[in-house]
């Protein structure tokens, strides 16, 4: 019985010492890796796919390397390339490169890899307007040259988003390279490497790559968590179960802000937001082609209250200039965003529109009854159709009846053939990604072919001061040419920008310092795997 | 004294007819009940309060007043959905049970079809490919809902046909339709009641899916449409309960009380007797 007794004591001591070590062990594990939640669902791990959770991230510097760096203040900075000269001309540019720096798989970047790199990458800048052609190279250098004078807009919104690639892989694939599923389809120069991944769990694992050229990694391991919508990426992280949130163009929702604030280590991460919701006016159609139209439905807007349905009680009502404050090339001094009916209801009865038969609804010049047809982007369609509800109200209040274009909301190919093809929109609610917003501005939307496909804003003077914009050498002059913009907008409000917001990319406090919130991108950025370090 | 009798035997069905004419009254009565206009916009996100009874939501609509619009939208598209899907439903079982024949087969071939097909994702196709509008989801309904009536209907119509009331007519050399709608109809009045009742429950349930997935008119006032609001614009993790609870108590009442006026039918049934005219 006594021997019993011990045995059963002692087996006991050994099973709860073996559930200590392997917590302890689970909990050493569990705070040297950096979990990162994200609402885009795995996709592909390739170099040149782009749209999955792993090719979002890589955005930042993550599992590739990119061309081009750029800082939190859209500053470009060394990439892969450490030196790129732009001649005075904008159409040249003269890279360096390292070349001792090596591939995932141990293999040296070469020449060879840098024009097959930047080979693989001129449809994507043909697609964006910048014919690139590399004129001369030699080891350790490569000069690129344009035919338009688009240099600067080129490393901005161009190379910035490509990776140096190995040829000794791709040299193989016969497929298109973004379908290429193949092991070695992720194999790059970022400063973290895959390892696997857990379709199940919808969780990715990362190492530090070793022989990084670029820096040293201050985070062992990382790893990659989608989840199905923001709520849950919230909960995830008010659990403790992700320390920082990556979404490229993709804030948290003010309305989920309310989840996390007062959660004990956590930071909202809020920072000014580069991106924006917008009302555009189609100039094919009657009546949005009227200057004296577009005034009156500038002034029949609450712009209080879209800038609350936009982002809640942070957000602010944007100015005529459209550009949101704190963007490169912001210019101040443009009046706020403000209702006045009576303003409204004036310039439409002067330009014409006017209640001929006593309904409360306004007729077009022509005596003939007038429906504007208002059309939600795309894509963001519950928020888009829910702006749109607000617009719409807006306008009925002077007198002017809107219809939602449901056909469209509902069926992307009749959209498409409404804004692509036929683009015969009257009032579109639209939005600027923080990409476009920092290379191109919210003005990009407006234009025509061949700048933007469903733009139907063709004048001349807007056009020539976009292609200033484009043309830029330097932030000096795309500030100028964003300014000239900001102006010819005001003037002729072609577009109005409905509320400037704050993003927020919240985040853990209690695992890991040294996070630095970038605006519009959040503490997952360029800099974070080597600024970012566990709390010993 | 009978009247009471009469009143207990049948409580749940008065209880149903009660609530029905609550909802029925708040529906035609809804301008002068909601206390504004339901798109009138104001201060968003109000917390319920004396001038909001239910707050406001994300676009400083008062909440109380949408819900009370709502009923009209839920209730007419229950109504209608059920009304149609009824006609047919009857129409083909009672074809179909008392021709017999190829007639039946063909009939029931199609009704078999159309059972074995899940309702709710064929009518969001369907929605999706329809015009928006109220008209829309009450097509998509009726295309998806009418065939467990039309099987319903044959088999009691099948039993009825072997009746002597029915054989001697069919020997006088009646018309098959005279005996099919004159004769044979309102014996299978009560089953047709209890389908249609429970139609309208089942109708207002997918009109509330339908219009919680998005699948409704924008700016349309219905109960589905709250709930869609309410959950997209993070109403339910922010816990704002005045605003997601209401529709659902409102669906579930309107539910229950169709569902208590059909169960008298249910159980007359169990004993049945035979009208012959």
């Amino acid at each position: 019985m006594k021997k019993r007794v011990v045995s059963i004591l002692l087996s006991s001591m050994m099973v709860l010492s073996l559930g200590i070590c392997g917590k302890a062990e689970e909990k050493t594990q569990e705070e040297e890796v950096l979990r990162i939640g994200c609402t885009i669902a795995h996709s592909n791990f390739n170099v040149f796919d782009q749209g999955g959770a792993y090719g979002k991230l890589n955005l930042e510097c993550f599992g590739q390397q990119p061309l081009i760096g750029m800082d939190e203040n859209g500053e470009l900075t060394p990439g892969f390339f450490e030196t790129f000269e732009i001649n005075d001309a904008n159409d040249t540019v003269v890279f360096t490169y390292p070349t001792d720096a090596k591939f995932h798989d141990g293999t040296t970047i070469t020449l060879d890899d840098v024009l097959f790199s930047m080979d693989s990458w001129m449809e994507k800048w043909k697609g964006r307007g910048y014919n690139v052609t590399v004129t001369d190279s030699a080891e350790g250098t490569i000069t690129c040259k344009l035919d338009t004078p688009s240099a600067y807009s080129w490393l901005s919104y161009g190379a910035g988003q490509c990776y140096i690639a190995p040829h000794h892989v791709w040299e193989k694939v016969t497929e298109d390279y973004k379908s290429y599923v193949g092991e070695d389809a992720h194999i790059g120069a970022g400063p973290y490497k895959f390892i696997s991944y857990d379709e199940a769990a919808q969780v990715s694992y990362y190492e530090a790559f070793e022989d990084y050229y670029w820096g040293e990694q201050t985070i062992d391991k990382v790893e990659l968590h989608s989840y199905a919508s923001p709520e849950n990426l919230v909960m995830a992280m008010k659990n403790g179960e992700i320390d920082a949130m990556y979404t490229y163009a993709g804030p948290i929702p003010s309305t989920l802000i309310g989840v996390l604030d007062g959660v004990e280590n956590v930071d909202l991460g809020k920072s000014n937001y580069s991106g924006n919701y917008q009302l555009t006016f189609g100039f094919n159609m009657e009546p949005t082609k009227d200057q004296k139209f577009r005034e009156a439905v500038y002034n029949a807007l609450d712009y209080n209250l879209l800038a609350i349905t936009i982002g809640g009680n942070e957000a602010v009502p944007a100015k005529k200039g459209m550009i949101p404050q704190g963007n490169k090339g912001y210019k101040d001094g443009f009046p706020v965003n403000k209702r006045d009916l009576d303003e409204a209801k004036e310039l439409l009865d002067t330009a014409g529109y006017k209640d001929v038969d006593g309904d409360g609804i306004r007729e077009d010049v022509n005596g003939q009854s007038m429906q504007v047809s208002i059309l939600p982007q795309s894509g963001k369609n519950e928020m888009m159709a829910r702006l749109a509800e607000v617009i719409s109200q807006n306008l009925s209040e002077v007198g002017i009846q809107c219809v939602l274009d449901e056909e469209a909301i509902r069926n992307e190919d009749i959209f498409n053939q409404r804004t692509r093809v036929d683009k015969n929109y009257q009032l579109y609610v639209g939005y600027t990604t923080p990409g476009v917003a920092d290379y191109r501005t919210s003005a990009f939307y407006i234009l025509p072919e061949p700048y933007y496909q469903s733009g139907t804003f063709n004048d001349e003077e807007y056009v020539t001061a976009y292609q200033e914009l484009q043309n830029a050498k330097n932030t000096e002059e795309y500030t100028k040419a964003a300014e000239k913009i900001q102006d010819i907008n005001a003037e002729k409000l072609p577009l109005i920008a409905l509320a400037w917001e704050k993003a927020y990319f919240p985040y853990r406090t209690d695992r890991f310092e040294g996070w630095d919130n970038w605006p519009s991108t959040g503490v997952i950025n360029q800099e974070t795997w080597f600024n970012v370090d566990s709390i010993k | 004294m009978k009247r009471l009798q009469l009143f207990r035997e049948h409580r749940y069905v008065w209880s149903g007819v009660l609530l029905l004419v609550l909802i029925l009254g708040i529906a035609i009565l809804a301008p002068y009940i909601a206390p504004y206009d339901p798109w009138e916009m104001g201060i968003p996100y109000l917390r319920p309060n004396s001038e909001h009874w239910l707050g406001t939501n994300d676009i400083g609509q008062d909440i109380f007043s949408e819900l009370i619009y709502g009923t009209r939208i839920s209730l007419f598209i229950g109504l209608s959905a059920a009304f149609i899907t009824t006609v047919i439903g009857t129409t083909i079982g009672i074809v179909s049970g008392y021709a017999g024949g190829k007639i039946d087969r063909v009939l029931m071939a199609i009704t078999n079809l159309a059972i074995v097909i899940p309702n709710l994702p064929l009518t969001v196709v369907l929605v999706a490919y329809l015009k928006t509008g109220i008209w829309s989801i009450i097509i998509a309904l009726c295309i998806t809902s009418w065939a467990g009536t039309a099987r319903l209907v044959r088999a009691q119509v099948m039993q009825l046909k072997q009746q002597p009331f029915i054989k001697l007519e069919q020997t006088l050399g009646m018309h098959s339709g005279y005996i099919m709608f004159i004769h044979i109809f309102p014996n299978i009045g009560n089953i047709v009641f209890t389908r249609a009742t429970l139609a309208v429950a089942s109708a207002m349930l997918s009109e509330a899916s339908l219009s919680f997935l998005g699948l409704g008119a924008v700016g349309q006032k219905s109960w589905g449409a709250i709930l869609n609001n309410a959950f997209f614009r993070n109403g339910v993790v922010n816990h704002y309960w005045w605003w997601y609870y209401p529709p659902i108590i409102c669906i579930c009442l309107c539910v229950i009380a169709f569902m208590l006026l059909g169960s008298r039918d249910t159980r007359k049934n169990q004993g049945q007797t035979f009208i012959s005219m």
